[in-house]
Protein backbone atom coordinates (compact mmCIF):
# COMPACT_ATOMS: atom_id res chain seq x y z
CA UNK A 1 0.00 0.00 0.00
CA UNK A 2 1.61 3.39 -0.98
CA UNK A 3 -0.15 6.18 0.63
CA UNK A 4 1.35 8.41 -2.00
CA UNK A 5 -0.11 6.43 -5.39
CA UNK A 6 -3.71 7.97 -5.74
CA UNK A 7 -5.25 4.95 -6.87
CA UNK A 8 -3.40 2.91 -3.64
CA UNK A 9 -4.91 5.58 -1.48
CA UNK A 10 -8.39 5.07 -2.69
CA UNK A 11 -8.38 1.57 -2.35
CA UNK A 12 -6.66 1.92 1.22
CA UNK A 13 -9.49 4.49 1.80
CA UNK A 14 -12.05 2.11 1.30
CA UNK A 15 -11.00 -0.86 2.63
CA UNK A 16 -10.16 1.26 5.65
CA UNK A 17 -13.87 1.89 5.60
CA UNK A 18 -14.87 -2.02 4.84
CA UNK A 19 -12.91 -2.72 7.91
CA UNK A 20 -10.40 -5.06 6.00
CA UNK A 21 -7.12 -3.47 6.43
CA UNK A 22 -4.47 -5.36 8.70
CA UNK A 23 -3.52 -3.76 11.77
CA UNK A 24 0.09 -2.63 10.31
CA UNK A 25 -2.09 -0.84 7.18
CA UNK A 26 -5.08 0.71 9.15
CA UNK A 27 -2.06 2.58 11.86
CA UNK A 28 -0.03 3.77 8.87
CA UNK A 29 -3.38 5.26 7.72
CA UNK A 30 -4.57 6.44 10.64
CA UNK A 31 -1.21 8.36 11.15
CA UNK A 32 -1.55 9.81 7.87
CA UNK A 33 -5.44 10.51 8.24
CA UNK A 34 -4.42 13.21 11.00
CA UNK A 35 -3.36 16.72 9.12
CA UNK A 36 -4.36 15.09 5.42
CA UNK A 37 -7.32 16.35 4.42
CA UNK A 38 -7.62 14.97 1.03
CA UNK A 39 -7.05 11.38 2.07
CA UNK A 40 -9.94 12.23 5.13
CA UNK A 41 -12.08 13.13 2.41
CA UNK A 42 -10.86 9.66 0.66
CA UNK A 43 -12.30 7.98 3.88
CA UNK A 44 -15.72 10.18 3.79
CA UNK A 45 -16.10 9.34 -0.02
CA UNK A 46 -16.25 6.05 0.63
CA UNK A 47 -18.55 6.26 3.88
CA UNK A 48 -20.89 7.59 1.50
CA UNK A 49 -20.37 5.45 -1.49
CA UNK A 50 -20.70 2.42 1.00
CA UNK A 51 -23.29 3.50 3.96
CA UNK A 52 -26.65 2.73 1.41
CA UNK A 53 -25.29 -0.91 2.11
CA UNK A 54 -26.04 -1.04 5.49
CA UNK A 55 -28.77 1.57 5.15
CA UNK A 56 -30.79 -0.38 3.14
CA UNK A 57 -30.38 -4.06 2.30
CA UNK A 58 -32.22 -3.71 -1.31
CA UNK A 59 -30.09 -1.55 -2.97
CA UNK A 60 -27.33 -4.26 -2.05
CA UNK A 61 -28.26 -6.70 -3.41
CA UNK A 62 -25.95 -9.06 -3.27
CA UNK A 63 -27.38 -11.57 -5.38
CA UNK A 64 -29.26 -14.91 -4.63
CA UNK A 65 -26.53 -17.42 -3.61
CA UNK A 66 -25.34 -15.45 -0.95
CA UNK A 67 -28.91 -14.74 0.68
CA UNK A 68 -29.54 -18.42 0.44
CA UNK A 69 -26.70 -19.27 1.47
CA UNK A 70 -27.41 -16.71 4.69
CA UNK A 71 -31.07 -18.44 4.73
CA UNK A 72 -29.48 -21.83 5.33
CA UNK A 73 -27.41 -20.58 8.25
CA UNK A 74 -30.47 -19.15 9.82
CA UNK A 75 -32.26 -22.37 9.65
CA UNK A 76 -32.27 -23.94 13.00
CA UNK A 77 -32.80 -27.22 11.04
CA UNK A 78 -29.52 -26.10 8.98
CA UNK A 79 -26.59 -28.65 9.94
CA UNK A 80 -24.20 -24.82 9.88
CA UNK A 81 -26.43 -23.03 11.74
CA UNK A 82 -24.56 -21.71 14.88
CA UNK A 83 -21.76 -21.51 12.61
CA UNK A 84 -22.35 -18.51 10.19
CA UNK A 85 -25.28 -16.88 12.78
CA UNK A 86 -22.95 -16.52 15.37
CA UNK A 87 -20.23 -15.44 13.50
CA UNK A 88 -22.60 -12.15 12.52
CA UNK A 89 -24.01 -11.98 15.56
CA UNK A 90 -20.56 -11.64 16.95
CA UNK A 91 -18.93 -9.72 15.20
CA UNK A 92 -19.18 -6.69 16.27
CA UNK A 93 -17.32 -7.16 19.78
CA UNK A 94 -15.20 -9.98 18.91
CA UNK A 95 -13.79 -7.90 15.60
CA UNK A 96 -13.98 -4.77 17.88
CA UNK A 97 -11.47 -7.12 20.44
CA UNK A 98 -9.28 -8.01 17.76
CA UNK A 99 -9.13 -4.69 16.50
CA UNK A 100 -8.27 -3.47 19.97
CA UNK A 101 -5.52 -6.66 20.35
CA UNK A 102 -4.20 -5.43 17.11
CA UNK A 103 -3.65 -1.34 17.87
CA UNK A 104 -2.11 -2.46 21.45
CA UNK A 105 0.31 -4.76 20.02
CA UNK A 106 3.09 -3.56 17.84
CA UNK A 107 4.40 -6.65 16.28
CA UNK A 108 2.21 -7.02 13.11
CA UNK A 109 2.19 -10.80 12.72
CA UNK A 110 1.98 -11.71 16.16
CA UNK A 111 -1.24 -9.50 16.33
CA UNK A 112 -2.54 -10.58 13.46
CA UNK A 113 -2.63 -14.09 15.06
CA UNK A 114 -3.99 -12.84 18.48
CA UNK A 115 -7.08 -11.43 17.03
CA UNK A 116 -7.59 -14.42 15.38
CA UNK A 117 -7.63 -16.34 18.10
CA UNK A 118 -9.45 -13.57 19.95
CA UNK A 119 -12.43 -13.69 17.08
CA UNK A 120 -12.63 -17.01 17.25
CA UNK A 121 -12.93 -17.48 21.05
CA UNK A 122 -15.42 -14.50 21.40
CA UNK A 123 -17.46 -16.71 18.87
CA UNK A 124 -17.40 -19.56 20.65
CA UNK A 125 -18.21 -18.49 24.14
CA UNK A 126 -21.52 -16.94 22.86
CA UNK A 127 -22.69 -19.41 21.08
CA UNK A 128 -25.66 -20.04 23.59
CA UNK A 129 -26.98 -16.54 22.65
CA UNK A 130 -26.63 -16.53 19.05
CA UNK A 131 -28.39 -20.13 18.52
CA UNK A 132 -31.66 -18.49 20.64
CA UNK A 133 -31.62 -15.79 17.96
CA UNK A 134 -31.15 -17.44 15.06
CA UNK A 135 -34.44 -19.46 15.68
CA UNK A 136 -35.99 -16.10 16.51
CA UNK A 137 -35.10 -14.68 13.50
CA UNK A 138 -36.26 -18.05 11.81
CA UNK A 139 -39.99 -17.18 12.29
CA UNK A 140 -39.46 -13.46 10.83
CA UNK A 141 -40.18 -11.68 7.58
CA UNK A 142 -36.97 -11.94 5.55
CA UNK A 143 -36.94 -7.94 5.51
CA UNK A 144 -37.33 -7.84 9.27
CA UNK A 145 -34.11 -10.34 9.52
CA UNK A 146 -32.49 -7.95 6.89
CA UNK A 147 -32.96 -5.00 9.37
CA UNK A 148 -31.46 -6.86 11.96
CA UNK A 149 -28.13 -7.12 10.22
CA UNK A 150 -28.13 -3.77 8.94
CA UNK A 151 -28.13 -2.75 12.48
CA UNK A 152 -25.25 -5.86 13.23
CA UNK A 153 -23.25 -3.75 10.35
CA UNK A 154 -23.68 -0.90 11.90
CA UNK A 155 -23.11 -1.32 15.41
CA UNK A 156 -20.03 -3.43 14.31
CA UNK A 157 -18.56 -0.17 13.09
CA UNK A 158 -19.73 1.71 15.90
CA UNK A 159 -18.49 -0.95 18.29
CA UNK A 160 -14.70 -0.94 16.69
CA UNK A 161 -14.65 2.78 17.54
CA UNK A 162 -16.45 2.46 21.23
CA UNK A 163 -14.37 -0.16 22.01
CA UNK A 164 -10.72 1.00 20.41
CA UNK A 165 -11.47 3.76 22.32
CA UNK A 166 -11.95 2.76 25.58
CA UNK A 167 -9.62 0.04 25.99
CA UNK A 168 -6.67 1.38 23.35
CA UNK A 169 -6.15 5.32 23.80
CA UNK A 170 -4.97 6.88 26.47
CA UNK A 171 -7.56 9.12 28.38
CA UNK A 172 -7.26 12.47 27.05
CA UNK A 173 -5.23 14.72 29.24
CA UNK A 174 -6.58 16.98 31.50
CA UNK A 175 -6.24 20.56 29.82
CA UNK A 176 -5.13 23.24 32.40
CA UNK A 177 -7.49 26.00 32.89
CA UNK A 178 -7.37 28.71 30.32
CA UNK A 179 -5.59 27.43 27.88
CA UNK A 180 -6.94 28.64 24.31
CA UNK A 181 -7.25 27.01 20.85
CA UNK A 182 -7.53 27.86 17.31
CA UNK A 183 -8.72 25.85 14.39
CA UNK A 184 -9.46 27.82 11.26
CA UNK A 185 -11.46 25.33 9.29
CA UNK A 186 -11.20 26.10 5.42
CA UNK A 187 -12.36 23.43 2.23
CA UNK A 188 -10.77 21.11 1.57
CA UNK A 189 -10.06 21.51 -2.09
CA UNK A 190 -10.09 25.21 -2.72
CA UNK A 191 -8.71 25.61 1.28
CA UNK A 192 -11.22 28.54 1.28
CA UNK A 193 -11.79 29.46 4.62
CA UNK A 194 -15.29 29.36 5.85
CA UNK A 195 -15.32 29.41 9.87
CA UNK A 196 -12.86 29.63 13.06
CA UNK A 197 -13.17 27.28 16.06
CA UNK A 198 -12.11 29.12 18.96
CA UNK A 199 -11.97 26.98 21.87
CA UNK A 200 -11.03 27.50 26.10
CA UNK A 201 -9.98 24.58 28.32
CA UNK A 202 -12.66 24.85 30.87
CA UNK A 203 -14.76 27.53 29.17
CA UNK A 204 -16.69 27.53 26.00
CA UNK A 205 -15.96 26.46 22.30
CA UNK A 206 -17.15 28.85 19.51
CA UNK A 207 -17.92 28.42 16.20
CA UNK A 208 -17.50 31.25 13.74
CA UNK A 209 -18.77 31.55 9.91
CA UNK A 210 -16.19 34.22 8.73
CA UNK A 211 -16.11 33.73 5.01
CA UNK A 212 -17.78 31.74 2.26
CA UNK A 213 -20.55 29.46 3.72
CA UNK A 214 -21.07 26.64 1.75
CA UNK A 215 -24.24 25.93 0.49
CA UNK A 216 -26.78 23.59 2.13
CA UNK A 217 -29.02 21.23 -0.02
CA UNK A 218 -32.42 21.36 0.76
CA UNK A 219 -32.89 17.83 3.04
CA UNK A 220 -28.98 18.51 4.57
CA UNK A 221 -27.19 19.76 7.49
CA UNK A 222 -24.27 20.47 8.21
CA UNK A 223 -23.09 18.70 11.21
CA UNK A 224 -20.22 19.91 13.78
CA UNK A 225 -17.90 16.97 14.68
CA UNK A 226 -14.21 16.85 16.21
CA UNK A 227 -11.31 14.53 16.91
CA UNK A 228 -7.82 14.25 18.60
CA UNK A 229 -5.16 13.10 17.37
CA UNK A 230 -4.67 9.89 19.23
CA UNK A 231 -9.24 9.71 19.10
CA UNK A 232 -9.89 6.65 17.10
CA UNK A 233 -13.40 8.51 15.18
CA UNK A 234 -14.32 12.10 15.59
CA UNK A 235 -16.98 13.14 17.82
CA UNK A 236 -20.12 14.85 16.43
CA UNK A 237 -20.73 18.04 18.35
CA UNK A 238 -24.58 18.44 17.34
CA UNK A 239 -26.11 19.92 13.61
CA UNK A 240 -25.08 23.71 13.41
CA UNK A 241 -27.06 26.90 11.17
CA UNK A 242 -24.97 27.63 8.40
CA UNK A 243 -23.59 31.55 8.68
CA UNK A 244 -24.57 31.92 12.46
CA UNK A 245 -22.22 31.70 15.49
CA UNK A 246 -22.22 28.41 17.50
CA UNK A 247 -21.35 28.06 20.99
CA UNK A 248 -21.10 25.09 23.27
CA UNK A 249 -19.31 24.45 26.60
CA UNK A 250 -16.08 22.90 26.50
CA UNK A 251 -16.89 20.02 27.79
CA UNK A 252 -18.75 18.73 25.52
CA UNK A 253 -15.18 18.32 24.04
CA UNK A 254 -14.05 14.47 23.99
CA UNK A 255 -10.69 16.26 24.77
CA UNK A 256 -8.55 19.85 23.85
CA UNK A 257 -5.49 19.55 22.65
CA UNK A 258 -3.35 20.82 19.76
CA UNK A 259 -3.70 19.48 16.05
CA UNK A 260 -7.17 18.62 17.03
CA UNK A 261 -8.76 18.20 14.00
CA UNK A 262 -12.64 19.96 13.73
CA UNK A 263 -14.66 19.93 10.37
CA UNK A 264 -18.10 20.55 9.35
CA UNK A 265 -20.06 17.73 6.83
CA UNK A 266 -23.15 17.36 5.01
CA UNK A 267 -25.12 15.08 6.41
CA UNK A 268 -28.92 13.71 6.04
CA UNK A 269 -31.45 15.76 7.86
CA UNK A 270 -31.50 14.65 11.49
CA UNK A 271 -28.06 14.33 11.09
CA UNK A 272 -25.42 11.35 10.31
CA UNK A 273 -27.43 8.12 11.70
CA UNK A 274 -24.21 6.70 12.24
CA UNK A 275 -22.61 8.40 14.34
CA UNK A 276 -19.73 9.16 12.36
CA UNK A 277 -19.52 11.65 9.81
CA UNK A 278 -21.02 10.13 5.88
CA UNK A 279 -21.49 13.30 4.15
CA UNK A 280 -18.96 15.46 2.36
CA UNK A 281 -16.07 17.12 4.20
CA UNK A 282 -17.14 20.77 3.44
CA UNK A 283 -14.55 22.52 5.82
CA UNK A 284 -11.40 20.96 7.28
CA UNK A 285 -8.49 22.42 10.18
CA UNK A 286 -7.06 21.77 13.11
CA UNK A 287 -6.03 23.70 16.51
CA UNK A 288 -3.17 25.68 17.68
CA UNK A 289 -2.61 26.59 21.01
CA UNK A 290 -2.68 30.31 21.31
CA UNK B 1 -41.51 -3.31 2.49
CA UNK B 2 -39.78 -1.31 5.15
CA UNK B 3 -36.61 -1.13 2.86
CA UNK B 4 -35.72 2.50 1.37
CA UNK B 5 -35.37 2.88 -2.13
CA UNK B 6 -36.37 6.22 -2.77
CA UNK B 7 -32.89 7.23 -2.07
CA UNK B 8 -30.83 7.91 -5.25
CA UNK B 9 -28.09 7.18 -3.70
CA UNK B 10 -29.13 4.13 -2.41
CA UNK B 11 -30.20 3.47 -6.18
CA UNK B 12 -26.87 4.06 -7.76
CA UNK B 13 -25.13 1.96 -5.14
CA UNK B 14 -27.76 -0.38 -6.13
CA UNK B 15 -27.49 -0.72 -9.72
CA UNK B 16 -23.34 -0.29 -9.42
CA UNK B 17 -23.44 -3.07 -6.84
CA UNK B 18 -25.11 -5.11 -9.66
CA UNK B 19 -23.00 -4.02 -12.50
CA UNK B 20 -19.86 -5.74 -10.10
CA UNK B 21 -18.70 -8.91 -10.82
CA UNK B 22 -20.41 -11.30 -8.75
CA UNK B 23 -17.12 -12.33 -6.56
CA UNK B 24 -16.32 -9.06 -5.96
CA UNK B 25 -19.50 -7.71 -4.89
CA UNK B 26 -19.93 -10.59 -2.51
CA UNK B 27 -16.52 -9.89 -0.43
CA UNK B 28 -17.74 -6.36 -0.11
CA UNK B 29 -20.94 -7.04 1.15
CA UNK B 30 -19.52 -9.46 3.50
CA UNK B 31 -16.28 -7.04 4.46
CA UNK B 32 -18.72 -4.54 5.27
CA UNK B 33 -22.33 -5.53 6.36
CA UNK B 34 -21.37 -8.59 7.94
CA UNK B 35 -17.37 -7.08 9.41
CA UNK B 36 -15.51 -10.58 7.77
CA UNK B 37 -11.54 -10.21 7.77
CA UNK B 38 -10.04 -11.17 4.42
CA UNK B 39 -9.40 -14.32 5.68
CA UNK B 40 -13.24 -15.02 6.91
CA UNK B 41 -13.78 -14.36 3.55
CA UNK B 42 -11.34 -16.13 1.98
CA UNK B 43 -12.80 -19.16 4.21
CA UNK B 44 -16.50 -18.25 3.28
CA UNK B 45 -15.89 -18.59 -0.18
CA UNK B 46 -13.23 -21.07 -0.29
CA UNK B 47 -10.53 -19.08 -2.05
CA UNK B 48 -6.79 -17.77 -1.36
CA UNK B 49 -6.46 -14.74 0.71
CA UNK B 50 -4.13 -13.12 -2.00
CA UNK B 51 -7.41 -13.74 -4.51
CA UNK B 52 -9.57 -11.79 -2.00
CA UNK B 53 -7.36 -8.88 -1.46
CA UNK B 54 -7.61 -8.72 -5.27
CA UNK B 55 -11.61 -9.15 -5.61
CA UNK B 56 -11.79 -6.43 -3.13
CA UNK B 57 -9.17 -3.81 -4.57
CA UNK B 58 -10.43 -4.22 -8.42
CA UNK B 59 -14.41 -4.03 -6.46
CA UNK B 60 -13.57 -0.92 -4.72
CA UNK B 61 -11.86 0.80 -8.14
CA UNK B 62 -15.09 -0.55 -10.51
CA UNK B 63 -17.40 0.63 -7.55
CA UNK B 64 -15.69 4.26 -7.50
CA UNK B 65 -15.40 4.57 -11.31
CA UNK B 66 -19.29 3.31 -11.75
CA UNK B 67 -20.64 6.45 -9.18
CA UNK B 68 -18.50 8.92 -10.01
Amino acid sequence: MNLDDPQDRSVAAGEYVLGTLDSEARAALERRLTGDAALQGEVYAWQDRLVGLIRGVAPADPGPQVWSRIEAALTPTGGSAGDIAGVRAQSAPAIAAGDAAQRGNDGGTTAHDKSASTTADGTAASGGATGTAARGAANDPLWQRLRRWQITGGLAIAAVLVLASLLVLRPPAPAEGGERYLAVLQAPDSKTTGWIVEATAGGSVRLVPVGATAEVPPGKVLQFWTKGEREAGPTSLGLIEPGQVTELPADKLPVLEPRQLFELTLEPEGGSPLGRPTGPILFVGSTVRI
Amino acid sequence: AAIDLANTDSASLERCMERLEERRRECIVYAFVEGYTHEQIAHRLATPVGTVKSWIRRGLLALKECLS
